[in-house]
């Protein structure tokens, strides 16, 4: 059965090391039917969201319509949040916090919402993660599933565990890995709806967002090319490339902030550069997110931030890695007055 | 319609028909129109039952979620999640997806929580890994490095920014993080974050 195979499948993980395996073509595939499902159909349904020992349920509503893609996720229990998605923003209700954050999205992802984020195969991501079929279609919880391991070669990115559905390709149940095959996360469908249409309506939030303090970005984040050079992160752990560069706004703040962002090509971590604010403390070491982690440091008068769905080592050794580039010194874009008087000797 | 077929269709929806009359239901809503709408009716229903609120778990399911949890892998299992027994079975796709109502429901029922590992993770040895920074990676993450300086919404902010350059898993794992963070961060975080309110403020705006 399913559960006997599960052991198997872990004691296999032990036995495989780092030895450069193929992906199976069929792996691949799989991986690949699953990405475009997520983006592509029409859905919505409830999942729990299991980590530590917190279970939280979640409505998900994922709609296409005319090539454009809007999601709307919601906390059931607890802190009432909800997410919405669309072409243009990402808006977060924090009813907690009385607070609702506004994204505007970059033209990037606007160009490429319908399939935003398809990882690209190639033989170096073979390099970094072991991407197998594990064993057959097996009947999961009365529904026809395979199950795909993808598993890091090393510690510096997660892997996952996936249940896809053998008609539609979706996840039905995921497991976020750490590289001992130990569960950090879990996405556990209790039920999906695949819909020929969902009414635009069912995108609106439940919250009630009077009285909340709104977040925006209240300039137009200036696209300066000197801006966006003048940083870089050197030795990154393996397999991270630069994928983008960005000067963007984020919400609350009127300074625009470098955003660059690095991928593995399955994982990504962001590092966002700010000049720092100096009435308010600097942020400084490492921070949970749910399953990702961030790590902070100041430099320069400038404060770090290094995000990702990621383990913390990653983030830590990317943001101890970020340095000025003075073959490209972008200081007139930058305050060299705060930076003299706050600079402070890296770790 | 008869009465029994409609008795069929909600005990069907409540996970509670058995197999060999969910097989004669589905091989007749796969010939019949009218029944597949009405099935897809019962499944919007239960929907906007669930969407009030309370979940409850009837007996059968808690049967159920102890044979599964005896059954599952040896990893102890720390709590049991209340799930929705409402839709206990995937309807077969005798037709396939398309349904006439446009609604087909799945489900799957999964129940164990499994305790995630500390950040000890990162305590490992660099092994054979050719990164390059591995060569001064044999640090540990001592629990209480975790800060407290972030600002809780300026740190939203960055993981909002930073999912949409995530693949489709990563952003629902970041997003679902966001939804879920622990208050107890966002309070941590507080005495800073009125730091944060104040630098801020410039660029609050009422609801527009």
């Amino acid at each position: 059965m399913m559960l006997s195979r599960a052991k198997n499948w872990l004691f296999l993980c032990c036995l495989l090391t780092g030895s450069a395996y193929a992906a199976e073509p069929d792996a691949k595939q799989w991986l690949e039917r699953m990405t475009r499902a997520l983006a592509e159909q029409n859905y919505e349904g409830f999942f729990f969201h299991v980590r530590d020992e917190r279970s939280e349920r979640m409505r998900i509503i994922h709609r296409v319509d005319k090539g454009n893609v809007s999601e709307r996720l919601v906390s059931l229990d607890g802190s009432g949040r909800e997410i919405i998605r669309n072409a243009s923003e990402v808006i977060c209700y924090l009813p907690d916090r009385r607070t609702v954050l506004v994204e505007k999205r970059s033209e990037r992802s606007d160009a490429t919402s319908l399939l935003g984020g398809l990882p690209a195969y190639s033989q170096s991501l073979e390099k970094l993660y072991e991407i197998e079929k594990v064993g057959g279609v097996v009947k999961t919880l009365g529904r026809k599933t395979q199950i795909l391991s993808v598993q890091p070669r090393d510690q510096y990115r997660y892997g996952y565990r996936l249940w896809l559905d053998q008609e539609t390709a979706l996840p039905l149940k995921s497991q976020l890995c750490d590289r001992q095959g130990r569960v950090i996360e879990q996405i556990l469908f209790s039920e999906v709806n695949l819909r020929e249409r969902i009414a635009a309506d069912d995108l609106k939030p439940a919250v009630n967002a009077d009285g909340f303090t709104w977040l925006r970005q209240t300039t137009q984040p200036v696209v300066v090319a000197s801006m966006t050079v003048g940083w870089t992160v050197i030795r990154l752990p393996a397999g991270f490339k630069l994928t983008e560069r960005r000067v963007q706004a984020i919400a609350g703040s009127d300074v625009p902030v470098r955003h660059l962002v690095f991928s593995d090509g399955l994982a990504t971590v962001s590092v966002f550069i700010e000049p720092r604010d100096m009435q308010a403390q600097p942020m400084r070491g490492l921070t949970r997110v749910g399953a990702a982690f961030a790590y902070s440091r100041d430099l320069e008068g400038h404060q770090i931030t290094a995000v990702g769905e990621v383990p913390a080592a990653t983030v830590e050794a990317i943001a101890a890695g970020v340095m000025r580039d003075d073959a490209n010194d972008d200081a007139a874009a930058s305050k060299p007055d705060q930076a003299a008087s706050a600079s402070s000797p890296p770790p | 319609m008869s009465d029994t077929v409609n008795e069929q269709l909600s005990a069907c929806l409540d996970g509670e028909l058995p197999e060999a009359e969910l097989d004669l239901l589905l091989k007749r809503v796969a010939r019949d129109q009218e029944l597949g709408r009405t099935l897809g009716r019962f499944a919007l229903t239960g929907e906007a039952l669930r969407g009030a609120g309370a979940v409850r778990a009837s007996a059968s399911f808690a049967d159920r979620v102890s044979a599964a949890i005896a059954a599952e892998e040896s990893i102890t299992p720390r709590r049991v999640s209340r799930i929705n027994p409402s839709v206990m079975r995937w309807l077969r796709p005798a037709a396939g997806f398309a349904i006439a109502a446009g609604v087909a429901t799945v489900a799957v029922l999964s129940v164990q929580t499994t305790p995630a590992p500390e950040p000890e993770l990162v305590a490992q040895a660099p092994a054979s890994v050719s990164s390059p920074v591995a060569a001064n990676d044999s640090y540990v993450v001592p629990a209480n490095t975790i800060s407290n300086f972030v600002p809780a919404t300026r740190l939203t902010n960055y993981v909002v920014a930073h999912s949409e350059y995530s693949s489709p898993l990563g952003m629902r794992t970041v997003l679902s993080g966001v939804l879920s963070e622990e208050d107890e961060a966002a309070e941590a975080a507080a005495s800073s974050d009125s730091a944060d309110a104040s630098s801020s403020s410039a660029t609050e705006a009422p609801r527009p």
